[in-house]
């Protein structure tokens, strides 16, 4: 309902490419780009997700993931982590 | 009933043992046997030929028995044993050809078997080579050491003895070789980080039934195999798709999936909006995309601007009048927006959106109320508290936490016209004070403070009481009263352009009045700095500047024949007000010119503004106008003024350094002094 409505509206925002929604086993449920693209941004971002929230609770195990942004040259990708899937943002910031 | 005590194992020797496919399985002997010349006699020579006969002998016999490995070969033939332990052997032997004489005796009637010692029987004998001083052979003892000693001494130079070397034969080794299973080693090896010794040591001391599920699927979540995510990709197409389905829907409708993409959203719209609101907060803008700052020109005098940052607007509050604007005072990124139903006249549900400088395209807070917003004001005490006024006469407070769109409770509903509120934080106690067209000044006290929301039914305890009715006064009192802070005075505007100074302790009568307005005041505003100083803006197209002491107003302000809807001062800088008129917006700074607005924004054609609000901290104004959107304006090329609390006299000169004008003002300000 509203996080449905949230969601369509962050698809339609400036500059985002694509949202991909992951769930736990690492299985992209619903995405609007292509399914190459798709399942390599799933694949690497999980087992990156997994390494930064292993670090994050390494140095202290009562700490815990919140949010990933990973801003490169071309884009800006935002993962949202979360115990049961993944939420993956594309965007494009400068356009 | 048989009981034996002796070394069974003995016995075997001279029985033969099969298991069940016949196989001799008899055990092997352990020690090796000498030849012996009477052993063909051995097996049936009775027990006591054996004991007796050979009684020395086989004393002696037994210090020279040397153990060699066992040979497997020898069993066979039964060879006889001249060894102690066949003492054993044969005394267990004869036992049992005794029982085997009787082999069907009846059970109950009984035998009895009678098992006796034998002297002790020396195995080694081994004599030490100690003797003690008192022996009786001692001295013989002593005597043949000295001798031996006196023996080798004497060897040394005598012609008896002489070295020789000789030779050992030293035998050929032989090797011999075995073969053997590898030994089969596995590596095993984990890594425990310690956020997973951290989770299994707070997981023991906690239920384990419940948790064993949510702790697999953390670690399946956490711990992801790679090459089993591959497994399963190249399983996708085969996966049922209606699985997939429900497990979308799951995760959609859940809690944590609106939290993440609600703060996705705030992500994705705060890069966006990136330079606009680093100009908002006063940073340095980045340009470009190699991030080369703008160049400010400082000593360029440059005309003061507006110039437009961003627009609060959603879908539903396209076309709703803006009535009233306020910052939440904890957190002051909330803004509290009250919109008008429907065209005005025509009463409709009003609206209320709480916008955050976090996402700046969609409210996160939306509340309808049964009537038009025309005033709120958030609480200092209770930050989450929003108190509003309708159009209808009614008061009623939010708590904007929650999500749910109901409001809390419905305090009061009068029959009047135009009702507006404000809500003063005084230190100890929440002041809820409303003002009301048909001229009563009402103060609330809050009295309960419990905002439960159970299940879907709200349960508040939040009662307001209405004080004090005072102040009758027959005509309207239409515009906000304000309240000086450190006094409890409060002024109030009324429809007849009359302006009263009361106060919260007298309720009877007014303490003071001002006149100057022909017509209706719209606002007054207390200084943010000096602390008794007012403006006041009405109908007739002027401001007026007063000080609470003197009934004259120290100074007026004009610029257009149009209603001032509103005024207000600027947080930042104590000279600075702005107005809102109907069509325009403009900025007065009192250090430039008192005589002409230093700032004048037209609207859009067609476009009535109402509302105005300066933002803290941040030299931007917040503009709302009638087609229900916030425009949010940077004020460009102000001179900024330091924005201190005046302190005493001699400082209000400091605020004026660097002024042009100032010549003109001092002498005014000179005369003002904290209150």
């Amino acid at each position: 309902a509203d996080a449905e409505e949230t969601l369509k509206r962050i698809e339609g925002h400036k500059g985002v490419i694509g949202t991909i929604i992951v769930n736990s086993e690492g299985l992209p449920i619903r995405t609007t780009l292509d399914n190459s693209t798709t399942s390599l941004y799933a694949r690497l971002l999980r087992s990156f997700t997994t390494l930064a929230r292993s670090a994050v609770r390494d140095v202290d195990p009562q700490n815990d993931l919140t949010f990933v942004r990973i801003r490169s040259k071309k884009q800006e990708i935002l993962v949202a982590p979360e115990n049961n899937f993944l939420l993956i943002v594309i965007q494009n910031p400068s356009e | 009933q048989l009981h034996i005590y002796k070394c069974v194992w003995l016995c075997v020797l001279s029985l033969q043992v099969f298991d069940s496919q016949g196989r001799d399985v008899t055990p092997l002997p352990l020690v090796a046997v000498a030849d012996d010349p009477d052993s063909k006699t051995h097996e049936k020579s009775s027990l006591e030929e054996v004991l007796f006969k050979k009684g020395s002998s086989i004393f002696k016999s037994s210090t020279t028995t040397d153990v060699v490995s066992s040979r497997y070969g020898d069993i066979q033939t039964h060879k006889p044993y001249v060894l102690c332990p066949s003492i054993f052997l044969e005394i267990i032997r004869f036992v049992l050809l005794l029982l085997s004489e009787f082999p069907r005796k009846p059970v109950d009637k009984g035998f009895d078997i009678i098992l006796s010692e034998t002297d002790t029987i020396s195995l080694l004998d081994l004599p030490p080579t100690l003797v003690s001083e008192d022996a009786e052979d001692a001295d013989a003892v002593k005597q043949r050491n000295r001798d031996y000693t006196e023996f080798c001494s004497s060897k040394m130079g005598s012609d008896n003895f002489f070295e020789r070397s000789s030779q050992t034969l030293v035998g050929e080794h032989k090797c011999k070789y075995t073969q053997t299973d590898t030994n089969k080693s596995v590596n095993k090896g984990t890594i425990a980080t310690t956020w997973d010794i951290y989770d299994s040591f707070s997981m023991s001391n906690e239920n384990r039934e419940t948790r064993e599920s949510e702790r697999v699927d953390y670690l399946t979540s956490t711990r992801n195999k790679q090459d089993i995510s591959e497994v399963t990709m190249s399983r996708e197409t085969g996966n049922s798709f209606s699985e997939n389905q429900s497990n979308l829907e799951k995760i959609l409708s859940s809690e944590a999936f609106m939290k993440s993409v609600s703060i996705m959203e705030r992500v994705i719209v705060l890069n966006i909006f990136q330079p606009k609101l680093a100009a908002f907060r006063g940073l340095h803008v980045l340009k470009g995309k190699l991030s080369q700052p703008v160049c400010r020109c400082k000593g360029h005098y440059l005309t003061p601007t507006l110039e437009p940052l961003w627009t609060f607007v959603s879908p539903l509050t396209r076309g709703h009048n803006i009535t009233c604007m306020t910052w939440n005072k904890k957190n002051p990124d909330i803004l509290a927006v009250g919109y008008v139903g429907g065209s005005s006249g025509n009463p409709q549900p009003g609206l209320i959106c709480c916008w955050s400088l976090k996402n700046l395209v969609w409210s996160e807070r939306v509340f309808s109320c049964h009537s038009s917003v025309t005033c709120l004001e958030f609480s200092s005490s209770n930050p989450s508290h929003l108190a509003i006024g309708m159009y209808d006469g009614a008061v009623a407070i939010y708590n904007v936490q929650q999500r749910c769109n109901r409001h809390t409770q419905p305090v009061w509903q009068v029959t009047w016209t135009k009702q507006q509120l404000q809500l003063s934080g005084e230190e100890r106690e929440e002041v809820l004070v409303s003002v009301s067209g048909d001229g009563r000044i009402t103060k609330w006290l809050i009295l309960h403070n419990d905002f439960n929301c159970v299940g879907n039914k709200p349960q508040t305890d939040y009662r307001l009481k209405a004080r004090e009715c005072n102040l009758y006064y027959l005509s309207f009192v239409l515009s906000v009263q304000s309240f000086c802070y450190d006094t409890g005075i409060y002024v109030i505007g009324t429809w007849d352009g009359s302006m009263h100074k009361c106060s919260l302790s007298n309720s009877d009568h007014f303490l003071d009045t001002y006149c100057k307005h022909p017509s209706p005041v719209t606002h007054i505003e207390w200084s943010p700095i000096y602390s008794d100083v007012f403006l006041s803006s009405s109908s007739d197209g002027t401001i007026q500047l007063w000080k609470v002491d003197t009934l004259n107003p120290k100074m007026s302000f004009t610029s257009v024949q149009s209603i001032v809807d509103s005024v207000k001062w600027s947080p930042n800088c104590g000279t600075v007000f702005a107005a809102i008129y109907r069509h325009r917006v403009e900025v007065w700074d009192l250090c430039q010119s008192i005589m002409r607005p230093t700032l004048v924004h037209h609207a859009e054609p067609g476009v009535t503004l109402s509302s105005l609000l300066f933002a803290k901290g941040s030299d931007s104004i917040l503009v709302g106008d009638s087609r229900g959107e916030v425009t949010v304006y940077k004020l460009k090329n102000f001179r900024v003024g330091k924005p201190k609390k005046v302190n005493g006299s001699s400082s209000t000169f400091d605020l004026w350094q660097g002024s042009t004008k100032s010549a003109q003002i001092p002498c005014f300000f000179t005369g003002w002094k904290r209150v």
